[in-house]
This record gives C-alpha cells, structure tokens and sequence, in this order.
C-alpha cells in the first residue's frame, strides 16, 4: 500500500515541486525494509528461544545479519543499475500557492556552481523530471492524527545503500567476532539479542524516509548502545558510563525533537492540504528552493546541530563516548566506530538541504557546523595523546575523524564527508577489534602497564593494526589518505595548493584539518609503540587470537587498504576516467532533495603537502618513543609506566597542557560535578522541599487550620464562652446546689442568654439594613 | 395542650373527617396504648412496641388514600391545609417515625425504662408533626409545635436514673420554652401589624397593607424565624444540641435530630413561603446568615468531636445550614418551586440517611457501651455488614455519590447556582468548600471503622435484633434508591406550596 | 445480538460489577477461592462485553456516538441517562476492562494486609463501574456521579489496606478529589443554568451555549470551576501532593489502578467536557494550562530526583508524564488531544506496570527504600528486564508506547490553536522537550540503582526473592504486549481517537477560532516569528 499524503505522481506538474524521488525502480530497492526486518526478527528469536539454541542464540543472528548482508549487497548492485539505468516517474510535491516570504536569499551562492544540476526551483522541473538518479520511495501508514496520515517506509538512494552496506558488513563481522571475544559470557544470548536489535534499528535509521521515523530510529540505536555499554553492569562505573552516555544523547535529542518539530511545521505551512510534514525529501525539497524562511531554517538545523553534536561525539558533548568504551570491546567497533556515532553525520547528510540552506554553507568561510566540526578533530586528536587505555586512544580518535566528517560536511564537502564515513568504519573497526584482539590476550585495556611488544606474539593482530593505522593516519595509498585528502581539498581553503572549487573558503577549516592530521599519525604512532613495540610489560603467556577474531581483523585491513579507490579524485591522471569518483557518481543524490553544492578538485600540491604533514607527525613521535623512550627505558632498565623524564616533568606548559588534556578539558566536571549533580542533589532537594513545605505544607496547613479553628471554635466559643458563664456564676452560685443545680441554674441561663442575644443583634442588623 | 385540642373540636366547624383522618389515627392509637397500659399494666409490655408501630403504619392509610384523591382541602378557614406538601411531609414523619420505634424497641425494654409512656407519647409528638404539616395559622403553627415538643421534653429525660439525662431533659425543655417565647413574641407582633393570624392574610397584609414600621415587621420575623432556628438547631440557636443529644437515649436522640428538624423546617416553609412571602429581602439575608453560619459552624466544631452523637449533632447543625440554603435565594423570581422542592428533598433524604446512621450507632453501641468514636474502631472486623452500612450513611450524608446525599445537596447547589447573583453564588462557594470539610470527619469515622484495631483486640461479634436490623435496612434501601433513581423524591418533592398561599 | 449491543451494551457493562457485587455479596466472607473466581468471571464477562462492543464499534464513524442511549434520569432536574462511546473513550473504556481483571488476576495469592479478599474485590469491581460509567456518561450529571463513586472504594483501599501512613493519605486524597470536584459540581450548575439548555446532556449544552452564548466572565469562572476539579484530578501541578501519598501508601492494585485509569478521569474531563463546552473560556485558559503542565514536567521531574523511596518516584513521575499530557489538551488542536489521548493510555499501561513491579519487589524486599536495593537482574532477571522496558517505555523510548503521548504533545505545542498565543508555546514546548532529558535522568537513576549492581548484603541470600511468578506473567504480559505494540504501530490508538478529537473540535473550537483570526490572534500576540501561522490561519478560514 503506497500512500501519497501530499506528494502525488504527477509527471508533468507545472506547479509541482521535483522531489527526485519516485515510487518505481526495483524491487529489492522498494523492499529494503526487509534487510531490517532480518535482524529484527532475529531479536525476537534469541530473545525468547536464544537461551534454547545449541549456540545460545548467536548462529540466528548472524544468519540474519548475514543475510542481511546479501541483501544489502543486492540492493547496492540494484542501485548501481537503478543510477544510470532507470528512468521513471518523477514524484513532484504539491506547493500551496501561497505567497512566499519574499526577500528568501537562495540565490547567489548557487551562479558559481558549475554542477549538471545547478538549476533549482520550479523553472526546471522537467529537467528533473527526466533524470536518471530518482531515489525510491516506498510507505505505508504509520497513524493517522488530525485526518493526516503519518508514513512511514524507506528512502533508498546512494546514500543509504552504502549505509547498508557498511551498516551489514561490519555487523556480520563483529558477529563473528563476538562469539569467540564474549564466548562464555555470563549474558552471552543477552549480548546476541541487543546487537540484533542494534543492526535492526541502525539499518531502520539509514532508510528512515521521514524525520519521525529518523528520530524513533536514532533513539533506538541509543538504547541498544545504552544497554550494550552497560552489558556488564554489576560493575558501577560500567552503568555509570552507560546512563552517562544515554543522558548525553538524550540532552541532543531534545534538538532533534525541536529541530523535527520545526521542520514538520514549516514544510507544512507551505504545502496545502496538510499541517505538517516528516518527509525528508519534502523537507529538503522545500528548502532548497528557498520556500522556508532562513530563520526558521536556521533555528532547525542549530538543534538538529545539537543532536549530531552528541550523538556524533561533537564537541562538547563528546564527553559519553570515550566512557562508552566499557561496553564489550566488538560493541564499541560497532557502535561507537563504525555505525551509530556516526549516525549525526548521516543525519546531516540526509538533511542536507536544511542544514545547506539553514546554516549558509555555501559561499562562506565560516558557519557552526564547520566550526564544531574543526574543534571536534582538534579536541579528540589532543586529548588520544594521553590515553593509557588503548580503547580510550581510539574513542578520542573517533571523536576527532567524526569531527573531520562534520568539518567536511559543514565546508560543503558532502561527498568527501561520506566518503570518510565509509572509510574510517573499516579502518576503524579494523583498529577497534584489534586492541579487542590484543586486550583479549592480556587482559586489560592498558597500554603503559600491560602490553608491549605484542608484535611478536600477536602477528595478524599486529599487522592488521599496522594496516589501520596507516589508513587512520592518512597515508597513501591507503583508504584514509583519499578520503582526508578530499575532505582537505573540500574546504576550498587557500587555493594556493592547486585544488579547485568548493563551497566557500574555509581556510581555518583547512587549518585545523591539518593540523588534526599531524596529530593522529602522532598519536597513532605513539599507539603502536606502546601497544606492540619495547617489553612486554603484562603478565601471562600470550598468544594469537582465533580465527574467529583474526579472519574479521584481515577482511576489515584489506577493506582499509582498497576502500579509498572506490573514489579516486577527478583529474587522477594514473587510472581512466571511468575509475574516478564512482563513489560520488552512485552515492551523492542529484536530484530535489539534495541542494547544489560544488565539487572540489584535490590537486596533486595538496595531496603531497598534506602526505607530508603526516609523515612529519608520525616522524616526531617516531622520533619521540622508537628512539628517545626506547633508550630511556633501556637505560633505566624500568618499563616505561612512569618515564622518568618526560616533557612534563621537565618544562611546567607542558605539564599545565598536559593536566588540562588529563582532565579532559574539565567537561566531565562539569556536566556530571556541576550540571548532573546539581540537579540531582541541590535542585531536585529544593523542588523537592518546596514541594513538601510550601505547596503540601499550604494544603496540609489548610486542613490543619480547619481543624484548629475548629478548636478553637469548639473550645474558646462553644466551651469557653459558655461554660466560662457557667463556670462563673457556679463559682458565684455559693455552693448550693451542687452539680445539679448549676446546670439548672448557669448554663441554661447563659444558652439562654445568648439565644435572645442573637435574635436581637440579628434582628437589630437586619432593621438597620431593611 | 390537649385541652386546646378539644376546644378546637368542641366548636365544631365543618370537619372533613377523611382530610383529619391521620390525626385522628395516632390519637386513637395513643389512647389506646395508654388504656392498655392501664388495664394489663406489665403483661402488656411487650405489645406495645408493635402496638405503635402498627398505629404509625395504620395512619400511612389515610395518606395514601388522601394521596390518591388528589384534591387539596382547606379547613378551619385556611388555618389547616392538606395538600400535596402536608401529605409529603406527613408522609416524611410517618416514616422517621416508624423507624425510630423500631430502633427504640430493645433499648427502652432492655433498658428498663417505661416502654407504654415512652411510646404514647412518642406518637403524641408524631401527631403534633403530623398537624405541623397542615398547619397555616399562627395558632395552629404553635399548636402544633407545642404538642411535638412537650412529649419530647419528657423523652429527653427518659433514662431517669441518668443524670445526664436529666440535665439534658431540663435543658432542652427549658430552652424550648424561652424558644417559644421568643417565637410567641415575634407571633404577637406579627398579629398586632397584621391583624391576623392566617399566615395568608399576613401576607396579604405585609404587601398590600399599609405597613406602620417596618421595623416592626423585620423584628416579627426576626424573631418568628429564630424561634425555629431553635427548633432546626441552626447555629447560633444550635447551643442546646450537642448537650440534648449526648444526654437523651439514643432513638430519641435519632428523633430528634430527624423528625423534631424536620417539623421546625416545615414550620418554617409555611412561614416563609406563605407568610413571609414578599419579604424576601428580610428573610433571604437573615436565612442566609443562618445557613453560613451553620455550614461552617457545625462543621468545624464537628472536626474535634470524639462522641459520635455529639459529632452526630453538630454534624446536624452543619446540615441543618445546607437545609436552609435554598431558602436564602428563595425569593428569587421563579425559583421559589425549586428551592421548596430542594428543601424538602433534602429532609426525607436527611431523614433516611440520619436515622440509619443512628441505627448503626445504637447496634453497636450495644457491644461498646460508648458513643465515644474510639469505641467504634476496627468495627469492620466484628461487624462488617454494619459498617459497610455506617460507611453508606455518613457518605450519604458527605454526598457522595450514588448516595442518596448526593442528589440533596446537588439540588441545594442547583438553586443557589441558578441564583444569577452574587449572594447565591458565594453561599454555593461557601456549601462547597463545607461539604469537603464534613468529608473529613465522616471519612474519619469510617476509616477508623474499617482500618483501625478494634479496642483491646475483641472481636466478638455484636448482637442485633429483627428489629434493629430492619430499621436499618429501610434506610439503608432508602438511602440508596433516593440516589441511584432519585426521581422518586424528586417526583414527591415536586411540590408547591404558593398556590394555597395566595 | 448486534440490536443488543446496540440498546443494552454499554449499560450491561457499566453495571455487570454490580452484578458480581451482589453475587459476592451473598457469598460467606469465608469461601476465598469463590470470591476470586467470582470477582475475576465479571470482569471477565466485562472485558468480553468489551469485545463485543469491539466488534460492533464503527470504525468510521469514531467521531459519533455509538450505542448512545438516553432517556430520562432525573426528571426534576433535566438530567438524562445518557451513555455513549466514541474514539475518544474507547481506548479508555478498553483499557479500564483490561487493567481490571489483571489486578484481580495479581492479587490472587497476595492480598495486601488485613487480608479480606471479599472486601477488597468488591471495592474493586465497584471502581470498574465507577470508572466505565465515567468514560462512557453523556450527561453531566450522571457523569458527576460514576466521578464520585470511584472516590469511596479508593479511599477504603488506601485507608484499609495501604501502607503505615494510610489514614493521612486516604483522606488527602479523598477531601483532595472532592473539593476539586464539588467546586466542579457548582461549575457545571452555573453552566447549566446559565446557558439555558434543555437538559444536562453534553450535546445539549454544547448546542446551547453556541447558539444561547454565555458572558465571557461566567465562561471563564465556569472554566475554571471544571479546571479546579479536573486538574486536581490530573493531576496538575500545583494540585498534585495528594497523588505522592496515596500512591506510595496504596496497596500495589490501587496504585496500579489509581495511574491507569484515575487520573484519566481528569484528564477525559477535559477534552470531554470542559473544551468543547466552553472554547472560548478553554482558548484563554490554555496558556495557563500550558504553563503548568510545563512546570508539572520539570517540577515532577525535579521531584522524582529527590526520592528515595521507588513508588514515590514513580508517582512524581506521573506528575511529569500527565504534564506532556495536559501540555497537549492545551494546545488545543486535533494533534495535540490526539497525543493526550496516547498519552493516557500510554501512561496508563507504562506507569501501571510500574507499579506492579513495584509491589513485586515490596513483597520480595520489604521495602522499597532505592537506596538498599541493587542488584534486582541478578536476583530476579526477568522481572529486572521486564523493570528495564518499562522504564525505557517511560521515559519515551520510540517503538514503545511513552514516546506516542510524549512527542505528539511536544510537537503540538509549537504550532498550538488559533487564538493561541505561538511564541509562549513554542517556549513550553523548548522546555518540556527538557523534560525529557531529566525523565530519563530520574529513571535510568532508578534503573541502576534498583536493578543494576549486585545485591546488597542484607538480601544477598532471601531465598524469598524470586523471579517473576505465574501471576504476575498473566497480569503483566498484556501489558507489556500493549506497550510494544502501541509503540510499533500507534496507529492502534490514533485511528480511533482521530475522528473523534476532530469532531469534537470542529463542532466547538476550529469554528469559533476561525472567526477571531486576523485581528484578535494579532492581538493575542500569535503573529509568529516565522510567518507560518498565518498561513496556516488561511488554511483553515480557506475551508
């Protein structure tokens, strides 16, 4: 059942906006639902029969993910026909022929574009009408509220094709992985059934056709990461990073509820017959062709800016994802790599129109997205420096590449942002289960105390991490180094190093870009010295890992390796044309949904400065640990826990920098010390109190009152009043009669008295009022 | 008293024999049991409960028929009416009248006091109640209220070996009779303005007439109404209430507080809608004072009452307020039926729901030996039935719903709300906030009733008789049909006393 | 069976309970097991009458009344008894029938103290009449009354079998609730007397005012009569500390029933009554509905972190959760009573299934004091999982049925009815979306420190504490079923209720807006920022 709400097939619509979507194409890119459906099912499985199952539930999910995997595989080679091959029915989007807000700027920036589909707005429908890149389009109902109903389905184009893609394979391989690294966990069918129920939400977000289901989609992911980062929860710090982690989410979220709020309202206001809009494609429609207001845009995507920033591991709410590391080692290649951090730079780019038009990307030199982006990878590359924990060196490099992808998207460098996506999951990944690897073999997460030397025993291990380094670092010609040149080149900064295009200047963004780069091939380096090279510093016999665990290390290395070809740069004189940008040929929308960006060229100047930089980071720290560490610690005959001589004990900046790296800047203070405990302890103290001493004390006083006067009443008229006279005059009524007789005598006199009292002070105000 | 009564009969206007049928049943009856007691002394003790009873279901007969008959008589020149009201609250009386021999059945025996006495004149003061409802002459009004009253006075100190009961006796007599004598004034005053003592012509005369002092007037019903407010116990006549009510055997107590309010609201209605008729802005203030005062009086005192008849009887002042309320915006055009019809709702329902509450308190009063609220703790355990039915009562009489309380005050509420004036409104305001602080020592009771331990753990369980028992089920019935179809009181209700007025 | 149904449906299953009263009535106190089954057959028979009603309820027509009966009641004062079902009391009239026969299925084995199964059922199922009998009332009158009989059998519930502090909680709530609705009472008379309209019944006197009118000034006090007796109700802040009390001192059942279904009878009042009697009195009180439901979201929220005992915290929550509620009533539009509606059933099956987890683990710990318990999925895994979905579906976790009530509402208020002032709502709407952030926060609090951890000592070893009984598996499982599946597919309760919001809105409030758009919205203040309400003004004068 296709349901069209507002958008109805009208091929050659005058009126109608293009949405370069349609309801065609191929069946399995009409059914990708299926390829959540799998692992989804498979939750319910391991959930309620998994402890039954010969393998504890295990084998279901990786059948499901695995076929997951073959699905998304077909569906990105059905793409890949769909792309250049499927040429159908343009889906157009009915326009309420109200008036629009005049002064809308759109323009400028889109003369200097020199892309095939510069033209935007209605005047050129037809040309959209005809094109060849038509996402499909696939939904049914969800509910129903104000006679409008609320859809939901898929999107599927480039963009979350690759997603699969990347979403399954990495997914089947922590699978795999997962069943030697947690083999006999205490919670092993658990473990199963939240990374199922993981793969079916991640891959429900990548083909969410609409914010609502985006935003069901990207809470869901945030509960499995919730519940996998606390898998071991006997332990508090384990729940404590878990709850952290999701409340930090959850602080972004409140943006992305906002931020989805406003869009549905606005595409509404323009849009007849309806009040609101979740359509993604509608919503960037919409404001491509400059029909919102900039305000209301640029309100929406600040929030949705705040979503990214936590989910994405953004400065400054970056600080839950290194805590997240004490979650099971595979779950943070998965999650906290490969997939779901990256869930806010897929949400930008799925966005893109709002966020291109909200945050005036193109033509200038500086907005909020590139800006956070850039303190991001300077933030995260600074603070992996001084990690013990070879999984924390990682988290922070995260942060810092996730940075790098915001950058990129913010200077308008779409499909370099993408591209790096695609390649750090398998990079990273790739690094991730290989600290798993090695920490699997000693036990611990800490490089100073207890690795060292690991090369020896560990060979896949350590030539698989070797491998993802070098991709990490950006070296060529390894996937890192196309993607990170791209992105560099993206940012149109300078121009001097011969790359042509991009949306604006972003010369600072160039800037922090390289610097970042130096600073992960340093740390990077440092990373490995520790981890593989000097003395063993643990305990125990150590060896190489399982198969299980060593097959996914050489499959994600080899990806690392070739991964950057699928997107040579243009003007790449050493392979044909044909090879060049076929990553950005199949994944980068060209239809009304997605605004008109440039295309930067990289050079060759660029790519060798850039290489250069690298070589030179790698070489300091090189220099730093293969050479002055090494002989100090050969000197000293000590391990290199503490070095006794280290910068930071020698020059007092270095130690103020360093104390300030420890501290991780002080957010952590901060959010869980001032904000978080401030809440809990003296705020909700003092709601609280105020809540039982004013507005209960005020009712529990009400009653009270009502009962003392009710004393009173009883006790000082009633009583007093009356048996005082009674009391009174049986004083005075010289002992005579006893009790008897001053009741006879006292009391009924004084009732007495005050029945003719009141009769006459009644009847006295009343002949004074009538 | 009953020397007047003869020589009302002794001139011998034209009597409509079938219209005076209901007096003449309980007159006849009471001399009966009176020459019984004579004749068969104490062989005929244990007869005359049943004796009465009959008698008071026998005098139904004539009501019924008189019902039937529809047709509205006028006697004695307009000074005795029976129509649809009088046979509405005749019918009220009878009723509260046969419930409270049923509940005094085995308390005057077991407690040995005279049982042939007490029942004599407990229907000499149902007759005098009976003749109140028909009554429209200030003669006749008094008359009537005199030959309540005596009989009660005297049951008051019925327990004679108790002092309390005597003090009470005394007091409440003595009260009684200052009470009448402030009525007797302002009666006096009216008859010196007016000229009559047809509260018909006294209308008449209060509008039409040239009117000498208005003052005088204001002072005449000043002091008519509060003669009744002493009846009613409306605060602040209410004084002698509590003390009468602790003191006097229980079943008279339940009379008292059902049958003796009911007969001074009924007096009260015929002065007001047919006497005072027109001097609305006298009364309407001076009434609502009195419903304030009650309301809120009787409430808050009730609050710290640890006597359940105490807490019985200024809970009886609080409602004695929400009786009057309707009358405070009574001489609002066109709500005159309504306020009527919601007044006398409100007293066969106070009827049903207070003489019930009393039932439980004698029933259980019989194992505790205490009135005090204390004593009735953890009832529930030993006697659920019985406190299932408190718990009906007193919600009934809170107003909660489907009790038949509810339907009472609802239509006190309903007039005041469609007072279209300020007044009106604020004494809703006022009833309201009331109605939630009666809650709070009803609930109390029951609460302590349900949930609380029985004092020193006894749970032998409490004795009850026929009798008891089916009292209380007659008003538990009541209670809760009048609020579940309340269409049955309110059909009754319906009533109009101003076309006979005019 | 169909002309049955028709005539007789809904007061067969309004009074059924009675029925199984009067049956138990007769049956000695002693024969327990009788009394169960007893008790557990009529709601039982209620719940299929509920299905039967189901089968023959027009799904197209939602926004009518269907199987309405009415004839006279009181005849003195024009009071009818009326009765009928629409989409808006569906859903609660089915989740009253649902909730009941599980608590009975719950209490089974574990009466609360003193015991006394065939009082406590009574009470029971007396409070099914009461509360069907709401739901479904078309007369204000009769409404007032079935409003008023749920408060005796709740109040003997706290008072007889609550906790150490029940006489204090059981007459909080019941003087509480009743001066909330005797001022109610007062509202309705005034409405009533005031708008000339023939009768008490609901279409009666939403034809009456419309076509009579009513000053602005006696709208407004009436207005806010019904609002003191709805939002104690609620309830709202700050009418809300009676809610604390009785719940943390009312037996498991009578909180359970007390959520789901008790404080909807607040909320129901209003988008039953109060708005589509009075619109013009509703669009100006609904800021200030608006601003209090939003402090009731942060102030709950904040009052939820400062507990330490679990059923304490989870009633403060229902302060915070009835505030999305009532932050969607206030919106005043189709959408947003929609998400109130969800909302209550939302909540009403989420913090119902709390509070049955709470009992649990009262029964199991003997306390309920966070702070000595831990470690609840070591010793009971699955009722700690079970603890864990709720807590998600609480905080408005999407694919479960709290984030239907929550998000809905939130999303309403940015765009709140006409004559609504946008700019303050969009404010609301920015700080309840904080609500959400603390929601968690005080939950997933919960969640580590009751279920998270290992046990403490002094529990480590009670073989007593057991997992999740029979029992508890029949009475919970439908409601953790509904709380997936209405997460899944909201579309179960918003199909229903949408016909039914939008007729009733349209018969009172989209007319009336539409007459006060241009200048009176300017005037109110609604000129929005980004220029859409208008445009979506024309809209709806366009049609």
């Amino acid at each position: 059942m296709v349901t069209e709400l507002f958008i109805f097939a009208e091929s050659a619509s005058q009126s109608g906006l293009p949405l370069g979507i349609t309801s065609g194409g191929a069946w399995l890119l009409r059914n990708a639902w299926l390829i959540p459906l799998l692992p989804a099912l498979s939750f319910l499985g391991i959930l309620f029969f998994g402890k039954r199952m010969p393998r504890k539930g295990a084998e279901l999910g990786i059948a499901a993910v695995g076929i997951a995997f073959v699905l998304a595989v077909l569906t990105g080679l059905a793409w890949l026909d769909h792309r250049d091959n499927y040429h159908g029915e343009e889906t157009h989007l009915a326009v309420a022929a109200v008036e629009h807000h005049g002064e809308i700027s759109h323009d400028e920036h889109h003369d200097d574009s020199h892309d095939e589909h510069a033209a935007s707005g209605h005047s050129e429908s037809g040309h959209h009408a005809t094109h060849s890149s038509l996402a499909v389009s696939n939904t049914v109902t969800w509910f129903q509220t104000n006679g409008v109903d609320i859809s939901v389905g898929v999107l599927v184009d480039g963009l979350s094709v690759m997603m699969l893609f990347v979403v399954t394979l990495v997914s089947l391989l922590v699978h795999i992985y997962s069943t030697d690294y947690v083999g006999g966990d205490r919670r092993y069918t658990h473990y199963f059934a939240f990374l199922s129920l993981f793969s079916a939400s991640m891959l429900t977000l990548v083909i969410s056709e609409n914010t609502l289901q985006l935003l069901v989609a990207w809470e869901l992911v945030g509960v499995c990461s919730f519940a996998l980062i606390g898998h071991w929860w006997e332990e508090k710090p384990n729940s404590d990073a878990a709850l952290k982690a999701f409340l930090t989410n959850r602080v972004g979220d409140m943006g992305l509820l906002v931020g989805v709020t406003i869009l549905f309202f606005s595409v509404g206001s323009v849009l007849p017959d309806t009040f609101g809009s979740f359509s993604i494609a509608a919503t960037n429609a919409v404001a491509n062709n400059g029909l919102l207001s900039h305000t209301a845009l640029l309100v929406a995507a600040t929030c949705l800016m705040a979503a990214v920033m936590s989910k994405s591991g953004q400065f400054f709410l970056h600080t839950w994802l290194p805590d997240a590391m004490a979650g099971p080692t595979p779950v943070s290649a998965l999650i906290h790599a490969a997939t779901m951090v990256v869930a806010g730079v897929f949400m930008i780019a799925r966005l893109y129109g709002v966020f291109f038009e909200g945050l005036s990307i193109g033509g200038s030199s500086i907005n909020l997205m590139a800006l956070v982006g850039g303190i991001t990878t300077l933030v995260g590359a600074s603070l992996a420096f001084v990690q013990r924990d070879i999984k924390k060196v990682l988290a922070y490099s995260t942060i810092s590449q996730l940075g790098y992808m915001v950058l990129a998207l913010g200077v308008g460098a779409w499909t370099a942002a993408v591209f790096h996506l695609f390649t750090h999951a398998f990079f990273k990944a790739c690094l991730f289960l290989g600290s798993g690897s090695v920490a699997h073999a000693v036990h611990s997460f800490d490089m100073k105390s207890d690795m060292g030397g690991m090369r020896k025993a560990m060979p896949h291990t350590y030539r698989t991490f070797i491998i993802g380094s070098i991709a990490l670092a950006g070296l060529p010609p390894l996937a890192g180094f196309w993607s990170k040149d791209e992105i560099l080149a993206g940012t149109g900064g300078w121009g001097l190093f011969g790359g042509t295009g991009g949306n604006g200047s972003y010369t600072l963004m160039l800037v922090m870009g390289m610097i970042t780069a130096a600073l992960t091939a340093a740390y990077m380096t440092r990373c490995v010295y520790l981890t593989f090279f000097g003395e063993f510093r643990g305990h125990g016999d150590v060896h190489e890992s399982g198969p299980r665990i060593v097959a996914p290390l050489w499959i994600l290395a080899g990806l690392a390796i070739v991964a950057g070809l699928f997107n040579l740069p243009k003007g790449f004189q050493l392979v044909p044309d044909s090879f060049q940008e076929r990553f950005g040929h199949y994944v980068e929308p060209v239809a009304g949904y997605f605004p008109t960006i440039s295309h930067a060229t990289p050079s060759w100047s660029l790519a060798i400065i850039s290489t250069l930089v690298v070589i030179g980071g790698a070489s300091a720290a090189w220099w730093y640990y293969f050479v002055k560490v090494e002989a100090a610690s050969k000197a000293s005959g000590k391990s290199l826990t503490e070095l006794p001589n280290g910068p930071t004990t020698t020059y007092p900046l270095a130690k103020i920098i360093h104390n300030i790296l420890d501290k991780k800047y002080y957010l952590d203070h901060l959010y869980t010390g001032i904000i978080a405990g401030g809440t809990k302890g003296p705020l909700a103290r003092m709601a609280y109190r105020f809540n039982q001493q004013v507005i209960d004390g005020t009712v529990d006083r009400v009653g009270e009152t009502a009962v003392k006067s009710g004393q009173f009443v009883y006790d000082k008229i009633d009583q007093l009043v009356v048996d005082g006279a009674v009391n009174t005059s049986g004083r005075l009524s010289s002992e005579a009669g006893g009790e008897l007789r001053k009741i006879q005598s006292g009391k009924v006199q004084s009732y007495a008295a005050i029945l003719f009292a009141a009769a006459t002070v009644l009847a006295g105000i009343l002949i004074v009022i009538v | 008293m009953t020397t007047q009564l003869l020589t009302l009969a002794f001139e011998r206007p034209a009597i409509d024999w079938h219209a005076v049928a209901p007096e003449l049943t309980l007159l006849a009856v009471g001399c009966l049991i009176t020459l019984i007691d004579i004749i068969f002394l104490e062989k005929a003790r244990p007869y005359t409960a049943t004796l009465a009873g009959l008698g008071v279901l026998a005098t139904a007969i004539p009501i019924i028929t008189l019902a039937m008959d529809g047709v509205d008589r006028v006697l004695f020149d307009g000074a005795y009416v029976v129509d649809d009201f009088a046979l509405f609250t005749k019918a009220i009386f009878l009723i509260s009248g046969y419930v409270v021999i049923l509940l005094s059945t085995n308390y005057v025996a077991e407690g040995d006091y005279w049982e042939n006495e007490y029942y004599g004149l407990l229907l000499a003061s149902l007759m005098g109640m009976v003749m109140m409802s028909s009554s429209r002459d200030l003669i006749s009004i008094f008359v009537a209220l005199e030959l309540l009253s005596i009989p009660a006075y005297l049951m008051v100190a019925w327990r004679k070996r108790d002092a309390r009961s005597n003090e009470a006796g005394l007091k409440y007599y003595l009260m009684g009779v200052f009470a009448s004598a402030v009525m007797l004034y302002g009666m006096s005053l009216l008859f010196g303005v007016s000229g009559s003592t047809q509260l018909s012509e006294i209308s008449n005369f209060l509008t039409n007439g040239t009117v000498s002092s208005v003052s005088a007037i204001t002072l005449a019903i000043v002091f008519v109404v509060a003669g009744f407010a002493f009846k009613v116990s409306a605060a602040p006549f209410h004084t002698w209430a509590p003390d009468v009510y602790e003191g006097a055997p229980t079943p008279v107590t339940a009379f008292l507080s059902v049958a003796s309010k009911t007969a001074g609201f009924i007096a009260l209605l015929q002065l007001i809608y047919v006497g005072f008729h027109n001097q609305s802005d006298v009364y309407e203030p001076l009434i609502w004072i009195l419903a304030a005062a009650s309301m809120t009086f009787g409430n808050l005192v009730a609050l710290k009452q640890t006597n359940i008849v105490r807490m019985m009887a200024y809970s009886g002042v609080a409602q004695t307020g929400f009786i009057l309320a309707p009358l405070a915006v009574a001489g609002h055009a066109g709500l005159e039926d309504q306020a009527l019809s919601a007044v006398l709702t409100y007293l066969a329902i106070y009827a049903a729901m207070n003489l019930g509450a009393f039932a439980v308190i004698i029933t259980l009063s019989r194992k505790t030996g205490s009135a005090e609220i204390e004593s009735f703790n953890g009832a529930f355990r030993y006697a659920p039935a019985m406190t299932v039915s408190m718990a009906f009562f007193l919600f009934s009489l809170a107003g909660i719903p489907p009790l038949g309380g509810w339907f009472a005050k609802f239509e006190v509420f309903s007039v005041l709300a469609s007072s279209d004036d300020v007044w009106g409104y604020a004494l809703a305001v006022i009833a309201a906030i009331n109605s939630v602080i009666a809650l709070y020592y009803y609930a109390s009771v029951a609460r302590r009733m349900w949930a609380d331990e029985a004092p020193e753990n006894d749970l032998t369980p409490v004795s009850t008789t026929s009798s008891l028992v089916s009292a209380l089920a007659i008003c538990a019935i009541v209670t809760l049909a009048f609020g579940v179809v309340p269409q049955i009181v309110g059909r009754f209700a319906d009533v109009t006393l101003l076309t006979l007025g005019g | 069976m169909e002309n049955f149904i028709n005539d007789w449906g809904l007061t067969v299953t309004t009074f059924l309970p009675m029925v199984g009263v009067a049956v138990m009535l007769l049956i000695p106190k002693a024969q327990e097991e009788l009394h169960k089954k007893a008790a557990l057959a009529t709601s039982l028979l209620v719940a299929v009458m509920g299905i039967l009603i189901l089968t023959q309820f027009d799904f197209d027509a939602t926004g009518q009344l269907q199987f309405a009966v009415d004839h006279i009641w009181i005849d003195v004062i024009n009071s009818h008894y009326a009765m009928g079902l629409d989409g808006m009391s569906l859903p609660l009239v089915l989740l009253t029938m649902l909730v009941v026969p599980l608590c009975i299925i719950y209490s089974w084995n574990h009466f609360p103290e003193p015991q006394n199964p065939k009082a406590f059922l009574i009470l029971i199922l007396v409070l099914e009449t009461g509360m069907i009998g709401t739901f479904m009332a078309q007369d204000l009158v009769l409404f007032f009354v079935f409003f008023e009989v749920v408060l005796l059998p709740m109040f003997f519930m706290i008072a007889v079998w609550g906790g150490d502090d029940r006489r204090y909680a059981s007459l909080k709530f019941f003087l509480y609730t009743l001066f909330g609705s005797a001022l109610m009472l007062v509202s309705f008379l005034a409405l009533y007397f005031l708008s000339g309209s023939e009768s008490f019944v609901l279409s009666d006197l939403i034809a009456a005012v419309s076509s009579n009118g009513i000053s602005r000034t006696a709208g407004l006090w009436i207005f806010a009569g019904m609002f003191l007796g709805f939002g104690i109700k609620v309830p709202m802040f700050p009418f809300h500390t009676w809610l604390p009390d009785a719940h943390t001192q009312a037996p498991t059942v009578g909180s359970v029933i007390l959520a789901a279904v008790l404080l909807k009878l607040g909320t129901y009042g209003f988008i039953r009554i109060a708005i589509p009697v009075l619109p013009e009195a509703a669009v100006e009180w609904a800021p200030w509905i608006g601003l209090l439901a939003v402090i009731g979201i942060i102030y709950g929220a904040l009052g939820c972190l400062a507990q330490t005992d679990m059923k304490r915290l989870i009633a403060f929550s229902s302060v915070a959760h009835m505030g999305f509620v009532m932050l969607g009533i206030s919106t005043l539009t189709d959408f947003g009573i929609n998400a109130a509606i969800m909302g209550m059933v939302a909540h009403g099956l989420i913090t119902g299934m709390l509070f049955f987890i709470a009992g649990s683990v009262k029964e199991r710990y003997h306390t309920l004091d966070i702070n000595r318990l831990g470690g609840l999925l070591i010793q009971a895994p699955r009722m700690g999982w079970i603890f864990g979905l709720c807590v998600m579906a609480s905080l408005g976790l999407p694919g479960l049925a709290g984030f239907w009530g929550e998000f809905p509402a939130i999303l309403s208020a940015y765009n709140p009815g006409n004559g609504l002032p946008v700019t303050t709502f969009r404010v609301f709407m920015v700080i309840s979306a904080l609500g959400t952030v603390l929601a968690a926060g005080y939950l997933l609090w919960l969640l580590q420190r009751a279920a998270f951890g290992t046990p403490k000592d002094e529990f480590a070893e009670d073989p007593s504490i057991t997992d999740v009984t029979k029992h508890e598996w029949i009475s919970w499982a439908p409601f953790l079923a509904l709380i997936v599946a209405i997460g899944i597919y909201p579309n179960l309760i918003f199909r229903v209720t949408d016909g039914a919001v939008d007729a009733s809105l349209n018969d009172c409030l989209q007319v009336n807006a539409s007459e006060l758009t241009a200048e009176q919205a300017e005037a109110l203040g609604c000129a929005s920022i980004y220029n859409l309400h208008e445009d979506h003004e024309d809209h709806a004068a366009g049609e």
